[in-house]
């Protein structure tokens, strides 16, 4: 791997990491949510720093890519479930609302 | 009191200016059905204009689709106890006065699920070429993949039973576009689906549709991956 290669790298795991490290900070994303991130920056620092042979760079960027790959379908499938969560208490509240709208005394409304 | 029997459930985005015409419409052609208008997170007077008209409003606090808003309605439908269903469009594009033809099919026990098609002979309704396009191919999708001879099967003016209300709310619903992934669903379950010819009206001059913008290629994205999971996974007919 060329020493430029190598520099971004570097450049683009440190990059994430302290992008991660501070989104964390000031609350935009969940640790929980951060692990993915996490893994693929030292995966990128790994092989920025790692000096490996050209014949092993074939095999660790597509590795990486993986990574990528399950960090954001995790993150899909994540999103889609908050959704139909969001869906559901939307709904109930629209009909708890219509039924205090028709009975506003507190009564059970028949 | 024992619920009226009949309900028509009227999605609704930012419709306040031509809702009052169509509860208006509903009230002269249709007096027995209760109405209920699902307001999906309008930014207008929606929802006040739809309770000075007479309707039972639900409202999301987000806009969360129109498939959505129709599971809402159908919710309330269900656990109000209604047995008949109609859905209808607050554009204006189904006019009040053809709820009659869906609500006559659906007594004379000639389906479960009543469509009512703009292609049947009823009205001179002319679509965009580009959505008569999109019609034809969901068409053709509709008919090979129920073998019924479907002529309307994105049309959202239809009337339900109470059994196809259930198979709606505890199956598979989109909260986007309950087109034909869903009919294929329904008609997998068992439910006779049957079309009845129906005039529509174009939309309004000025009016927001979902299927502006971007929306057709997302429209044809989500049924490119929904149908054949459709296909492939929904229950087979009893």
């Amino acid at each position: 791997m060329s020493v430029s290669q190598s520099t971004w790298l570097v450049a683009l795991g440190g990059g994430l990491l302290l992008l991660t490290l501070d989104l964390l900070r000031r609350r935009r994303l969940r640790e929980e949510l951060a692990w993915g991130w996490f893994l693929l920056s030292v995966l990128l620092l790994a092989l920025g720093w790692g000096e490996l042979p050209p014949e092993e760079v074939g095999v660790a960027l597509p590795l990486v890519g993986g990574a990528a790959m399950v960090v954001g379908l995790s993150l899909s499938v994540w999103i889609s479930t908050l959704s139909r969560q969001v869906q559901t208490l939307t709904r109930e509240l629209a009909l708890l609302r219509a039924q205090v709208e028709r009975d506003p005394e507190g009564g059970h409304g028949g | 009191m024992s619920p009226t029997r009949s309900v028509a459930i009227i999605p609704a985005y930012n419709e306040a200016r031509v809702l009052p015409g169509v509860l208006r419409g509903l009230k002269e052609c249709a007096p027995e059905l209760d109405v209920v208008v699902v307001d999906d997170g309008s930014g207008d007077d929606t929802a006040q204009v739809a309770r000075q008209g007479g309707a039972t409003v639900l409202r999301h606090v987000f806009n969360l689709g129109y498939g959505a808003a129709l599971e809402t309605g159908f919710q309330y439908a269900w656990q109000r106890g209604y047995e008949e269903v109609v859905t209808l469009d607050a554009d204006g594009q189904h006019p009040p006065s053809e709820v009659v033809h869906l609500l006559a099919a659906l007594r004379a026990g000639r389906g479960e699920v009543i469509l009512g098609s703009r292609f049947l002979g009823r009205g001179d309704y002319q679509a965009p070429w580009l959505r008569r396009l999109g019609i034809a191919v969901f068409r053709c999708i509709g008919r090979a993949a129920t073998g019924l001879p479907l002529t309307d099967p994105t049309t959202g003016f239809q009337a339900l039973s109470r059994r196809a209300l259930r198979v709606c709310l505890y199956g598979h619903w989109p909260h986007d576009y309950p087109d034909v992934e869903v009919l294929i669903h329904l008609h997998r379950r068992g439910l006779t689906l049957t079309e009845v010819p129906v005039k529509m009206l174009p939309p309004p001059e000025g009016d927001v549709s979902m299927h502006d913008g971007l929306m057709p290629l997302y429209y044809v994205y989500k049924n490119a991956v929904a149908i054949p999971l459709a296909l492939l996974f929904a229950g087979r007919p009893s």
